[in-house]
């Protein structure tokens, strides 16, 4: 029996009950006068009293049948918003996507209505993004597999006899493909999992971004990159190799897209916090693309050149270990110097939500 | 179907992909032309007049897509041209042959694959290309235009005709009476070697002023031959 009928037949038996209680009460005070008067037989008072009785038993019948239309046609107009979102509820079950539902109403189910509402935008864009994901990834995937299969294809057949070079640049294409399944799994632990278990602990900001600095030292030489830290010192509370991944992954993108053949790190407090920054001059982005480098598969390159190196992810991983942190993270442009920067605060420990 | 000599300009960003296709199609024998990115993709374009291209759709500075639009709309030319790209969206495929490719290839490819797609679009468009192309050489036999990588070169038409004769047969051994039923079918008076000698030599000058690869060499007691690769 659904809900309707339920509710429908309550309330009629509640007003049934209703009526046939105060029906009594009024037919035993009516009695009661009649007795008290005494002005009538033993046998027109048995009439009077059938009377009264059948009068009631009418009254109770007509009330139940009228507060049953009525119940049925206002609890039908009540329940109708909820038979929609059960349909559109069924829809998202069997995959489709449904449409947003139209309820003005601010009561209980209008309320309902709009969190779904609320719901079904959120899952529609997280479909999107893991469908624009999805189909990032495979892009990425096919140029580096075009080489290898190619290639291979033609030392198998012949075509091509092997040499160094090749079997080098071969295995430089391998390599890329590497790095890609492994930063998309970094990505996927950053944004998934550690929320839950980041081990803080108080570190030296300073020692942290010399130690990262020392560790490229080489590379920036083989590169010819001048670099300037000017880091004022503070004790942060963050996780080690959260951190470590952060600065490792700016340097490199400085690295990978360096034109001015110079980096600057500065390190100070500021009203958000400990703010780091990464400065240096590469290619231009274009100004209404200011936030776009942190997105995943960025490239300031339309043709997202693979001679440059890089996979995409180094910003998006960035941004996902920062907001862990509870921080937050940006870019400032002017032509072609870039200030890739982020914020720590300062009693994350305290502010830590998970 | 006879694929030598026909040019092929590739306009592609990934070197490494570049070059592959260029070794497969050069062992079928075409005249390969590449182009790192769009903008020099449309000025190689622009020079060479290509009698196929193939693009791949994401390109720096100018886009594949666009590179493809120019070469239909403002240049009005119907050369054939394959797309080769990462997109495989239905709709991409839709937009780029709207975009007027003549065929869609997605990445990773088989190389044997894109050749014989060429072949196929080329056999279905041959009577667009009429030109013939070795080591940058190309001649327009219905012109009788002669160009050496873009520059056109001052021939006379016997040259020019003698020429595309030599082209037309790559690698082979060309006799003199060849020649001459070519250049002078229906002359009965006596025309000696010794003419087609200085015709020779005349064309090997001229095609040395450009700086044009030495192709034409002499066989003795036999004849000439235009070596191709």
């Amino acid at each position: 029996m659904n809900l309707m009928l339920k509710l429908t037949v309550i309330n009629s038996i509640v007003v049934g009950l209703v009526i046939w209680i105060v029906g009594v009460s009024v037919k035993d005070f009516a009695c009661y006068l009649i007795e008290k008067e005494n002005s009538l037989s033993a046998e027109q008072r048995l009439a009077f009293t059938n009377q009264l009785d059948s009068y009631l038993v009418y009254a109770v019948i007509l009330s139940i049948f009228i507060a049953a239309v009525v119940h049925f046609y206002f609890i039908r107009l009540l329940l109708y918003p909820l038979g929609t979102l059960t349909e559109a509820i069924k829809k998202i079950a069997k995959g489709n996507d449904p449409a947003i539902i139209y309820n003005k109403n601010s009561d209980e189910i209008g309320q309902l209505t709009r969190h779904f509402n609320e719901m079904i935008m959120k899952i529609k864009k997280v479909e999107d993004s893991r469908e624009k994901m999805t189909q990032d990834v495979a892009h990425e995937l096919r140029t580096p597999l075009t080489n290898i299969n190619g290639y291979l294809e033609a030392l198998r057949s012949g075509v091509i006899s092997g040499n160094q070079e090749l079997y080098d640049s071969l295995f430089e294409e391998s390599m890329r493909l590497t790095s890609l399944v492994e930063q998309l799994q970094q990505l996927n632990i950053w944004e998934n999992e550690y929320g839950s278990s980041v081990n803080y602990e108080c570190l030296s900001i300073r020692l942290l971004i010399e130690s990262q600095v020392e560790m490229f030292r080489l590379e920036l030489q083989k590169q010819s990159i001048q670099i300037k830290v000017s880091v004022e010192d503070k004790q942060l509370h963050a996780e080690k190799e959260a951190l470590k991944q952060v600065l490792t992954n700016l340097i490199e993108n400085v690295l990978n897209y360096d034109k001015g053949g110079w980096m600057e790190i500065i390190g100070f407090m500021s009203e958000k916090g400990y703010q780091v920054q990464v400065k240096n001059e590469g290619l231009p982005i274009p100004v209404e693309d200011q936030n776009q480098p942190f997105e995943r598969f960025y490239r300031a390159d339309l043709s997202r050149n693979r001679n440059l190196g890089g996979s995409g992810l180094g910003l998006s991983i960035v941004k996902e270990i920062i907001k862990i942190h509870n921080g937050e993270v940006g870019l400032k442009t002017s032509q072609n110097v870039h200030t890739f920067w982020f914020t720590l605060p300062i009693e994350n420990d305290r502010t830590f939500s998970g | 179907m006879n694929t030598k000599g026909k040019s092929i300009l590739i306009v592609e960003d990934d070197h490494k992909i570049r070059q592959l296709i260029k070794i497969y199609l050069e062992k079928e024998g075409y005249d390969v032309w590449e182009a790192g990115d769009g903008k020099q993709g449309i000025d190689m374009f622009e020079r060479y007049d290509p009698c196929f291209t193939i693009i791949d759709l994401m390109l720096p500075e100018v886009s594949g897509e666009e590179v493809c639009k120019w070469i239909r709309t403002e240049k009005k030319s119907d050369s054939p041209i394959i797309m080769v790209t990462a997109k495989v969206e239905e709709k991409d495929r839709i937009n780029g042959l709207r975009m007027g490719a003549d065929d869609y290839i997605t990445k990773p490819f088989s190389p044997n694959e894109l050749v014989a797609r060429v072949e196929t679009v080329l056999r279905r468009t041959e009577n667009r290309c009429n030109k013939i192309s070795f080591q940058g050489i190309t001649v327009k036999p219905l012109k009788g235009e002669v160009n050496f990588n873009g520059t056109k070169l001052s021939l006379t038409n016997n040259e020019s005709k003698l020429l595309y004769m030599f082209m037309k047969h790559p690698n082979q051994i060309l006799s003199r009476e060849q020649m001459i039923e070519e250049l002078y079918p229906n002359v009965e008076k006596d025309i000696t070697n010794r003419t087609i000698d200085v015709h020779i030599r005349n064309l090997r000058e001229k095609l040395e002023q450009v700086d044009a690869p030495d192709c034409i060499k002499t066989v003795r007691g036999m004849g000439y031959q235009f070596v191709a690769f």
